[in-house]
């Protein structure tokens, strides 16, 4: 037993000592006698070069003394040295941060861009520098440079964070779509990238594309429905992104509604949707939806039913086109809904004319642009359609 | 009666001839049902339109005039007129079904038009902080709180 002990006590001494050894070794090749760092003094020398390969011939792997000699080669002109030396860095440590940052902005500078943006995507992989990298990636994706794409086809984790962030950075999102339906595919694709890449087509006026890259992101299920009024039945929750339903946000107390898709009796299905209203000032419609309708003749139709609604003038369904600049012109609006009753249908006629590639559809206060309207009171509504008049 | 049966034949075959010169005559042949293609060889999602949208499309459905269909991601179709014309769609296309319309002239459209390339100014696109001749200090700076490399 003791002599167990002592086995594993000379184990523990010895690789003590080995550990002490090593920091003896590597510290007398990062510092001179002196305590000054050997790099910081070769730098400082006119011809550095010897004395770092001097470093280098003690320990042929410090990356730190192979990026000082890479980027001293390349300031005097010596590409090819300076390369091989970029090379060996990213050999020797492949995810170092330092050599990574370094050694990818030598291969930009030198337009090897296949090699730099194998660095850069270490970078992004291993520390997550989005703010750094991302930018770069979208003007290389912009550039349609075979190995960014090659990169976004691999799909990596970090692929959504890069969407967002380009969405946000204005980068086409025509050239977002791809991956944002990439994502979808592998069933990644989060909320906020769909809204973000959805509403820049929609605010570039690409109504079409906009529509497609938003159903490039639905389950299969939902596709074998798709109303010009998506989920007109209520009976899915609204995911409030592309063109499904979206109400106002907030809380209640804040926008004097709450929207909910609650069990209905209405015999169409067995939800509908009810918006309860608290008797607070109206400044916005409770709940809307995007359309990307044809032109054409059409008539919208739905099931109402009211709960001692108290508002001067009632809500209103209204269609409208969308503008570039804020509200455009209305294409149709509802009767006005009011007080009580049990559940009747009600129809518009609608017609989208030719220069209205996209609309939509919002629940509101009649006259909500006309005066302040307070509202309370419960509305239910049930099967909502948008149908081509006959 | 050899004289008479190769008459027959020849009369038939002329007869035949004609019907199928009066069936050529017509660019698309329409049904009863006023439909004038199929879908055929669908993968993945493809959506029909419909009075309220869309929905999905099945193998063999039947099209009429004004029907547009749209292919989804990793979707393809083919649109084949009853005379045999064929109108291949891929991923991400949209087609509407026209009748009385030359063969050569029918294409599907791509809905997500992607943008043209643009060439990256390559000293525009370094890494901001990350060249230079402030980061050869940087990473010796970096380096001297290390005891060990990183090898």
């Amino acid at each position: 037993m003791s002599s167990h002990a002592a086995a594993w006590r000379a184990g523990a001494v010895a690789i003590g000592l080995l550990l002490a050894w090593r920091i003896i070794a590597v510290n007398g090749v990062l510092y001179d006698p002196s305590g000054r760092p050997r790099l910081l003094a070769a730098q400082s020398q006119a011809a550095g070069e010897p004395a770092l390969a001097s470093i280098l011939r003690e320990n042929p792997a410090e990356v730190a003394a192979l990026l000082v000699v890479a980027q001293e080669r390349e300031a005097r002109g010596d590409i090819e040295g300076a390369r091989r030396a970029f090379e060996s860095a990213a050999r020797i440590a492949p995810i170092d941060r330092d050599t990574l940052l370094l050694s990818h902005g030598f291969f930009l500078r030198h337009q090897d861009v296949p090699q730099a943006l194998v660095l850069l995507d270490r970078l992004v992989d291993n520390y997550r520098e989005y703010d750094r990298v991302f930018p770069v990636f979208a003007q290389l994706l912009a550039a349609r440079e075979p190995g960014m794409l090659a990169i976004a086809a691999r799909n990596p984790a970090w692929l959504g964070a890069f969407i967002v962030d380009s969405c946000r950075r204005n980068v086409d999102p025509a050239l977002l779509a791809p991956l944002l339906q990439q994502r979808a595919g592998a069933g990644r694709a989060q909320a906020i990238e769909v809204e973000c890449v959805v509403g820049r087509l929609r605010a570039a006026g690409k109504w079409e594309g906009a529509y497609q890259a938003w159903l490039n992101t639905l389950p299969r299920e939902r596709l074998a429905d798709v109303g010009f009024v998506f989920n007109g039945s209520f009976e899915f929750e609204p995911s409030g992104v592309g063109f499904d339903w979206r109400s106002a946000g907030g809380r209640q107390h804040e926008t004097g509604n709450a929207v909910v898709f609650a069990s209905a009796n209405s015999g169409a299905g067995k939800r509908a949707m009810k918006v309860t209203y608290t008797g607070k000032r109206q400044s916005a419609p409770a709940v809307e939806e995007y359309l990307a309708v044809p032109p054409g003749r059409y008539e919208l139709s739905g099931l109402a039913r009211l709960e001692q609604l108290n508002s001067v003038r009632g809500l209103q369904w209204i269609v409208r086109c969308v503008a570039a600049e804020g509200a455009g012109r209305t294409l149709a609006a509802s009767e006005r809904f009011l007080a009580g009753g049990e559940w009747r249908r009600f129809r518009v006629p609608v017609e989208v004319p030719p220069d209205c590639p996209g609309q939509v559809l919002q629940l509101q206060p009649a006259g909500l642009n006309e005066g302040t309207t307070y509202v309370a009171g419960t509305a239910w509504f049930d099967d909502m359609r948008l149908a081509r008049a006959r | 009666m050899a004289a008479g049966n190769h008459t027959f034949r020849g009369n038939f075959g002329l007869a035949a001839a004609l019907a199928a010169l009066a069936f050529a005559s017509q660019p698309f042949a329409q049904k009863d049902d006023g439909t004038v293609a199929r879908l055929v060889e669908m993968q993945g999602n493809v959506l029909v339109s419909r009075d309220d949208g869309l929905a999905s499309g099945a193998e063999d459905q039947r099209l009429l005039p004004g029907t547009r269909i749209i292919t989804t991601a990793n979707s393809s179709t083919v649109v084949e007129y009853d005379d045999g014309c064929r109108v291949k769609m891929k991923e991400n296309e949209r087609f509407e079904v026209e009748k009385d319309r030359d063969c050569k002239l029918l294409a599907a459209l791509p809905i997500i038009g992607a943008p043209a390339a643009v060439g990256p100014a390559l000293a525009s696109l370094l890494v901001p902080g990350s060249v230079g001749a402030g980061a050869v200090g940087a990473i010796i700076d970096s380096r001297n709180n290390q005891t060990v490399s990183p090898s």
